[in-house]
């Protein structure tokens, strides 16, 4: 048979093609592996920064509402201090009494009527007469008081609680005032005080050592340890850092704290490894486990130092880390990754102890060692195998308010 | 599956959903056209790929609403393969001249008469293998693909009259083989 020009043409035109091998998923994944990377991954990243700052600004918020509170409460308390150096409510009748030999009522002659203290005979308006008692009148006298700390004029419509205007007494009296009260001749003035405050000094000493009001602390720490995995020939060292805040209640010498922190664990021996087809191995090495805690703890205190137990449950939320993709012992495709982790526990739990030690008024810095109860990877999928109990220490700053 | 605009305009986004759809639909259409230039599958998807990323990285630079997917698709993905062709050049040329003989014999054994029984189409495609390569691709995107020689010479950056000059060598010697072929299977229906 001879072969004109358009045989071939026809004998190539009409050759079958065969089909090609059907469509399967694999094939995408190589494809995928191409193509860029979606920006979706880092909505995760922006989830985190945006939760982390909405916990710091409920947590700063509910601060300064509460402060703001205290404030308030400490300005009514202190308008009341005028009212306080001025004839008590119990005092209001004009008497005129003979000066008892008592040193308060000649140094109140020695002041010229400046000091207005708590003496209840020496009160603002109150007058000498030549036989030496002492007359003592309704505020209508009332001497402007210069020497007070507190300038606030004097109102004396102003509602205030019994217990309040008597702490402010605590905050404001001299020392003799309070000798005085120790040693007052009208006792049962004191009865109209409704709680169990009725001596000044041990009032004072409550309002001073015994803080029962809660307070909020916030807390950073950095920290070593074991990896929750154990791999032959890798290191095992893991490093965290935690930021977090919460609530710090004293009750006598016992301390409670209930926080949350956000934590960023540094790795280098988590291997996620899956087999999507019979020659294809993906390689996810988690470089950073992203987590959220939630540390309860409860001490004994004792002077600057305080010990506590604590506990602090948890959970993983994500990671970032390199993945790597290789098909019949060919690498094709490397890239870093962030997401959720695949095949381990979610909830997380740490038990430890934590010294403390106050450097400074409300600053403290802790020494602690924490053993992990909960082991997050326990899937056969992670390279390595479980470690018993993985430990670590931290150091920690705290600031309270 | 039909590949409507906003599947592709999806694709543009990088919304992956959309683009397995029309990676699908893709393979489904074109791996046919490298296989022509891949005996090796895996090669082919390979190249395919690399296709396949062209179409959707220009997904982002053309008017959707006006492309005919099927047309564009397919000039891409085989620029793509030609692009392929010119970076292994050298290679593929080595390959020819050490495998011609044996390439040849192979044949025969698996046509037994080219004039009377169809031939099956990969012993068809590797004819083209014992020709040089240049000339055989300038017969596939003429005969086969149905561009003409000004296309195929802006593919491949010759000219016009190279192109038919290939094209014309590439009949003569497809004539030479197939009577060289004819030539063989007859010496062994007479043994």
């Amino acid at each position: 048979m001879s072969w004109n020009d358009q045989d071939i043409d026809q004998l190539f035109k009409g050759a079958q093609a065969p089909e090609p091998a059907p469509f399967q998923e694999s094939f995408w994944s190589e494809m995928e592996a191409m193509l860029p990377a979606q920006k979706r991954k880092k909505v995760g990243f922006w989830w985190i920064i945006s939760g982390a700052a909405t916990l710091a600004l409920l947590v700063g918020g509910t601060f300064l509402y509460v402060n703001q509170s205290g404030q308030t409460t400490h300005t009514l308390a202190a308008k009341s201090t005028s009212h306080a150096n001025t004839p008590s409510v119990d005092n209001k009748s004009t008497a005129t009494q003979p000066v008892a030999e008592t040193p308060s009522a000649n140094e109140t002659i020695s002041t010229k009527g400046r000091f207005t203290g708590t003496d209840e005979a020496s009160c603002g308006n109150a007058k000498h007469t030549k036989n030496g008692a002492i007359k003592t009148t309704p505020s209508d006298h009332l001497m402007p008081n210069d020497d007070l700390t507190d300038n606030t004029p004097f109102r004396s419509t102003t509602p205030v609680a019994p217990q309040a205007e008597e702490l402010v007494i605590v905050d404001r009296l001299p020392p003799y005032g309070l000798e005085f009260n120790r040693t007052s001749r009208f006792p049962e003035k004191n009865s109209s005080i409704p709680t169990d405050c009725k001596n000044l000094h041990s009032c004072m000493l409550e309002a001073t050592t015994f803080p029962k009001a809660p307070r909020f602390y916030v807390q950073a720490s950095a920290g070593i340890g074991q990896s929750a995995q154990h791999v032959v020939g890798q290191s095992d060292l893991v490093h965290f850092y935690t930021v977090g805040g919460g609530l710090y209640k004293k009750l006598d010498r016992m301390v409670f704290t209930f926080g949350a922190n956000v934590r960023v664990d540094f790795t280098k021996n988590i291997l996620y490894t899956t087999y999507p087809s019979s020659n294809t191995r993906v390689d996810t090495k988690y470089s950073q486990l992203y987590s959220f805690e939630m540390p309860v703890s409860m001490g004994y205190e004792a002077g600057r130092n305080s010990i506590v137990a604590t506990l602090t449950p948890g959970f993983q939320t994500a990671f970032s880390g390199n993945q790597q993709e290789t098909q019949s012992n060919v690498v094709v495709r490397s890239e870093q990754t962030f997401g959720k982790i695949s095949n381990a526990k979610t909830l997380t739990m740490e038990i430890g102890a934590t010294y403390w030690r106050s450097l400074a008024p409300n600053w403290y810095a802790g020494l602690g060692m924490n053993v992990d109860i909960l082991k997050p990877f326990n899937s056969t999928m992670y390279a390595g195998e479980q470690r018993l109990l993985p430990f670590n220490g931290q150091l920690s700053l705290r600031r309270t308010f | 599956m039909h590949i409507t605009s906003e599947i592709l305009e999806a694709c543009a986004k990088n919304d992956r959903r959309a683009q397995k759809q029309l990676y699908e639909h893709t393979y489904r259409m074109l791996m046919g056209v490298c296989m022509r230039y891949y005996s090796n599958e895996e090669d082919a998807r390979f190249a395919f790929n690399n296709g396949f990323l062209k179409i959707i990285n220009g997904l982002t630079a053309i008017n959707l609403e006006e492309i005919n997917y099927a047309a564009w698709s397919k000039r891409v993905m085989v620029n793509v393969l030609i692009d392929e062709y010119r970076k292994n050049k050298n290679h593929h040329t080595f390959i020819f001249a050490k495998d011609t003989d044996r390439e040849l014999e192979l044949y025969a054994s698996n046509a037994s008469n080219a004039g009377e029984e169809s031939m099956n189409y990969q012993a068809i495609m590797q004819l083209l293998n014992t020709i040089p390569p240049i000339s055989a691709h300038v017969f596939t995107l003429y005969v086969i693909d149905g561009y003409n020689h000004k296309e195929i010479g802006d593919l491949l950056e010759i000219t016009e009259g190279t192109s038919k000059w290939h094209l014309s060598t590439a009949r003569k010697q497809l004539r030479d083989r197939l009577g060289e072929i004819e030539l063989l299977n007859e010496k062994r229906c007479a043994i």
